[in-house]
């Protein structure tokens, strides 16, 4: 619970770990596919009873968690929980509702931003398996076994796996009660945690624009914080381009990219002195840190997706390592920009 | 949630019109500039696209890099619209008079005299790729090169003081945005054209491979309609429980994006719904794509116009973003104070009132189902079907 008195809205989100069900060639995606399926409710109208009352929810899947979000005003949040409760309540659904929202994600693939793809292409450079695309294969989903895949959400929404976050105008202590009372019932199921792992090199394409990345360990490390501050400094650099980087316990990858294809990353790291963006790094890591820290649905989504990886995780390590990274580290995060995903 | 406003207008006829917003807890102050646009030909309109390149580039007053440290790591951003561009500049707390003075230098000091109109061009024709907002509206371009005398001609005719809505939200000041502008404004020149030959710069273009299917509806002004085509609008394409949604998602599996937007024009605004599909099945025969929409719109009932309604709170008030209005090429509004700030100039600029939250949202309530149903059809009905893409 992070009060935010300042917020023009309340972010009510859960976090379900992943760890103990991660993305596999064989089962590449069915993290996704539940996502699809548990956020349509259990009568298959949750967003529409949450638009008319002005709310929305949103679901995202991560290498690491699988998320849902409803943004609401403070006066909600006890409908926003029961949502998420909903959310969480296993469905059984048929082979053909499988087949249908495996086309689904299959359009959702294939039209997705450059950014997501490039993305994609990294992490499976970086990582291999271990580093699969969250979105998921649809040949793959496409067989998935109704019965297999509700077997896999009671297991992976046990309540270990779970980190519930509310961000906003809230009074903390009446919003947790109200909490405990609506989801605080669950009952664990298992207690099956595979840590996850990342390791292996493969080859990958670049299917739009280009990109560059760095690998980082967990991001309690100084080094994670300078690789990001050295991120958004390059990324700074190119007009338009973006970055990318989701804080988790496990290595990763800090990646700015642009969907131009002409942009050689490689050339700006090796040509560009880091000491002449040093102080310019610094303004853009204040600036990342407070959108990270003032909006709701941010701060929530910070905080979920560490919690839901282990209670003990706080992104506090991380933003005073952020504040504190020195022009030595700087230096050789910069250098660190070496996987370079291009057509 | 909306921000405490305080309004201060200044509208004279060869000045700027200048809206003062003052919240009470803003981190940053956003300064949101409209220019209105006179009538374009699509040369005008390339021309234009050039030089808000160069404007981004930097001007006399300010380099690019100086820009970017006064305004705390930010660039100003820039975007061309049918009818307006938008000059959108983030500062920190106590910003104000450095982004007016960022906005002075790239609305009346942009010199063009640093890089070559291949740059410029290059710029333009990478802008214009991307995002499908963008494709829906910039789809006629003019191929052959420009000049820089053209540029800078259609920059002087554009960029006037006359055409300008000004807003500055933030904290209140010692010295107040509109005495601060009109202090800048009083050294407003005539510009001269500066040109220095520079190598030229090839960028590579990428488009969207997949398809999108649009329904383009008819142009109108907002006047007495406008309430009913936007509630309509809402209850077709804003959100999951909307009708293309149910429709082209989950009925037809067609798409997983689709969405609505009114693009701007310069008689008012044009509805338009759009679904990006990868499967060229999907587009082989376009009319179905309307005829699966009027039959949702047959089924519709209270429930309906009750979460079209709150939708439209949603948007306004609550800030679930997903507004039919546009913020850039390639996003729609959201409630951010920049985009809070922007809605206001962009409406007085449009429509020559302030845009109050709640009055627009009774507006809204005040159509009944029938004449939401009616009024979908006649979008739907009315709207030329498009395909964009491959």
């Amino acid at each position: 619970m992070e009060r935010l008195p300042a917020a023009d809205y309340v972010s009510v989100q859960i976090w379900i770990n992943s760890a103990s069900f991660p993305d596999r060639f064989a089962t590449h995606g069915y993290r996704h596919l539940l996502e699809h399926f548990q956020a349509k409710g259990f009568d298959n109208r949750l967003d529409y009873r949450l638009e008319s009352k002005g709310m929305l929810l949103d679901a995202e899947t991560t290498r690491d968690a699988i998320k849902f979000g409803v943004r609401c005003q403070p006066s909600q949040v006890k409908q926003a929980i029961q949502a998420i409760g909903d959310v969480l309540r296993p469905r059984l659904v048929t082979k053909a509702n499988i087949e249908v929202e495996a086309n689904i994600i299959r359009e959702e693939i294939a039209i997705r931003a450059g950014a997501s793809q490039l993305s994609a292409d990294a992490w499976l450079k970086a990582y291999g398996e271990s580093g699969l695309d969250p979105y998921g294969n649809p040949d793959v989903l496409a067989k998935a076994e109704p019965v297999e895949l509700q077997n896999t959400w009671v297991e992976m929404t046990s309540p270990e796996n779970l980190a519930l976050v509310i961000a906003g105008n809230v009074e903390i202590d009446p919003t947790t009660e109200l909490a405990k009372e609506l989801l605080g019932t669950r009952k664990a199921v298992s207690s099956i945690t595979v840590k996850a792992d990342r390791t292996g090199i493969n080859d990958a394409v670049a299917r739009k624009g280009s990109a560059i990345a760095a690998k980082v360990a967990s991001f309690r490390e100084p080094g994670t914080a300078a690789r990001i501050a050295a991120g958004l400094a390059i990324a700074n650099l190119v007009p338009a381009s973006y970055f990318q980087y989701g804080p988790s316990n496990v290595p990763g990858l800090v990646l700015v990219g642009s969907d131009e294809k002409s942009v050689n990353w490689v050339d700006i790291v090796v040509r560009e002195n880091p000491d002449d963006h040093f102080a310019a790094a610094k303004k853009l890591v204040d600036r990342w840190v407070e959108i990270q820290t003032t909006d709701p649905a941010r701060v929530a989504a910070l905080r979920g997706r560490l919690l839901a990886q282990s209670p003990s995780l706080r992104p506090e390590t991380m933003l005073e390592n952020l504040r504190t990274v020195t022009v030595f580290q700087f230096r050789e995060a910069w250098k660190s920009f070496n996987i370079e995903v291009r057509p | 949630m909306i921000l405490p406003l305080v309004l201060a207008l200044a509208a004279q006829a060869d000045q700027a019109t200048v809206i003062e917003v003052r919240s009470m807890t803003p981190r940053r102050v956003a300064v949101e500039c409209v220019v209105k646009l006179p009538e374009l030909n699509l040369r005008e309109e390339k021309a234009l696209a050039a030089a808000i390149a160069a404007m981004e580039m930097g001007t006399r007053r300010h380099s690019a890099d100086t820009m970017q440290d006064l305004l705390d790591g930010q660039r100003p951003e820039i975007t061309q619209f049918s009818d307006h561009v938008r000059i959108s500049l983030l500062a920190p707390r106590d910003g104000a008079s450095s982004a007016l003075s960022i906005l002075f230098g790239l609305t009346n000091q942009t010199g063009f005299e640093l890089k070559s109109i291949a740059a410029l061009e290059a710029r333009t024709k990478e802008r214009i790729g991307q995002g499908y907002w963008s494709r829906l509206y910039q789809s006629k371009i003019d191929g052959r090169v420009l000049t820089m005398g053209e540029v800078e001609g259609t920059y002087s005719k554009v960029f006037r003081r006359s055409q300008m809505v000004i807003t500055v939200s933030g904290a209140p000041s010692t010295v107040e945005p509109t005495q601060l502008w009109q202090s800048l404004e009083r050294n407003w020149q005539k510009r001269s054209v500066l040109f220095r030959e520079a190598p030229s710069v090839a960028a590579e273009v990428d488009t969207y491979g997949p398809s999108a299917v649009g329904l383009k509806g008819a142009e109108f002004a907002w006047g007495s309609q406008g309430p009913a085509k936007l509630l309509a609008t809402i209850a077709l394409g804003s959100g999951k429980g909307s009708a293309l949604f149910h429709s082209w998602r989950q009925k037809k599996g067609w798409t997983y994006v689709q969405e609505c937007a009114w693009l701007p024009t310069r008689a008012g605004f044009q509805p338009v719904f759009v679904g990006i599909t990868a499967n060229p099945a999907n587009t082989t025969e376009l009319e179905p794509w309307r005829i699966s929409l009027l039959e949702e719109i047959e089924g519709w009932n209270e429930e309906d116009r009750t979460r079209a309604l709150g939708f439209a709170n949603g948007i306004w008030k609550n800030g679930i973003g997903f507004s039919p209005f546009l913020g850039s090429a390639d996003r729609t509004l959201t409630t951010s104070p920049s985009d809070q700030a922007y809605l206001l100039a962009y409406w007085f600029a449009k429509t020559g009132s302030v845009f109050e939250t709640d009055r627009f949202l009774s507006l809204l309530e005040s159509t009944d189902l029938e004449a939401l149903k009616a009024t979908a059809k006649e979008l739907v009905s009315s709207a030329e079907l498009v395909r964009i893409g491959n």
